[in-house]
């Protein structure tokens, strides 16, 4: 309702009415249309281009993602909206931030199981694994390495 | 559904479920590669990663756990050293608990080549179990030669 009082704005008469029903319109598009059934079928989509992504002998990992962030594209919304600070010249640099940090705190923990096992994977083949050790331990002091870089420049 | 849980629970599913079938899986292969070895004469030691292998997918929330030690388990996340201090935990792990059980493997070795029992041919090499000896040695003694080579560095005097 507020995105629609913003979208309408101090418009008045027809086009305040014309306004309104194309808001409303768009809305009922992208949540029944896009977000309830479209991106579930591409996400589906996504999930066999990673099955085909393992018959071409390439990681998955990449559709898998896609395919996720498809299946989730309401809850991504929804934590976006909680990250919006309304009102705030710097909302949009506040939200990259929190993302950001949603990343590091989040999901970098999971990437370090996808490591492990691609190290396990790779000793299997004798293909080096040195690397994802080393990026391994890197996605979890993400935040130790940020206060590092930050040091390196001078700032706090 | 929720982005973080999902990726979470493919994580999870992967290496609670899938990995230690991979892990039988290469178990199968190391014992199958360690008999064509056998018959066709070559070292067994060029099968031994997938030993390796198989034990590290078995091991792989243990592992995750290990390296989740070695940062600290998320302690003081935003210490600049949190990386260098990850890095030399894993160092120190190595050189003294995971290289003074090699020392007990390489003495077992050189006990295994002096007797003879692993060669086919019943030839055992002179230098066999002195190479597993002086190995397992300096194992043992790693972390003394780094102390002793530190020691030499920071005594150092010009010559002359």
């Amino acid at each position: 309702m507020v995105q629609r009082t913003r979208f309408v704005g101090h418009a008045t008469g027809r086009f305040r009415c014309l306004a309104s029903s194309f808001w409303t319109q768009a809305n009922n598009f992208v949540s029944n249309l896009v977000i309830k059934h479209l991106a579930i079928a591409v996400g589906a989509w996504f999930l066999m281009r990673a099955v085909f992504n393992i018959a071409h002998g390439e990681s998955p990992i990449a559709s898998l993602l896609g395919c996720f962030a498809l299946l989730s594209l309401n809850s991504l919304y929804a934590l976006m909206q909680t990250y919006h600070t309304a009102g705030n010249a710097y909302a949009t640099s506040d939200m990259v931030m929190s993302l950001w940090q949603f990343a590091a705190s989040k999901l970098a923990p999971v990437a370090v199981g996808v490591c492990v096992m691609g190290i396990v994977w790779s000793v299997a083949h004798k293909r080096p694994w040195l690397h994802l050790a080393g990026s391994g331990f890197a996605f979890l002091c993400l935040f130790g390495l940020w206060a590092l870089t930050k040091s390196y420049l001078g700032l706090s | 559904m929720n982005f973080y849980t999902g990726a979470l629970h493919a994580v999870n599913w992967a290496a609670n479920v899938i990995c230690p079938i991979l892990g039988a899986y290469f178990l199968c292969v190391a014992l199958y590669f360690c008999g064509q070895a056998h018959n066709y004469g070559q070292a067994h030691s060029r099968y031994t990663h997938y030993w390796y292998a198989a034990w590290g997918m078995f091991l792989i929330p243990g592992l995750m756990r290990l390296l989740e030690a070695f940062t600290g388990n998320g302690t003081n996340a935003s210490d600049p050293d949190t990386y260098y201090l990850a890095l030399n935990s894993a160092c120190n792990w190595l050189a003294n608990v995971v290289l003074p059980m090699n020392a007990v493997v390489q003495l077992a070795k050189a006990i295994g080549a002096g007797s003879g029992v692993f060669s086919r041919t019943g030839h055992t090499p002179v230098w066999g179990p002195t190479h597993h000896v002086f190995i397992g040695l300096m194992s043992l003694c790693l972390s003394g030669i780094v102390k002793l080579i530190l020691h030499f560095i920071n005594n150092a005097q010009a010559v002359g």
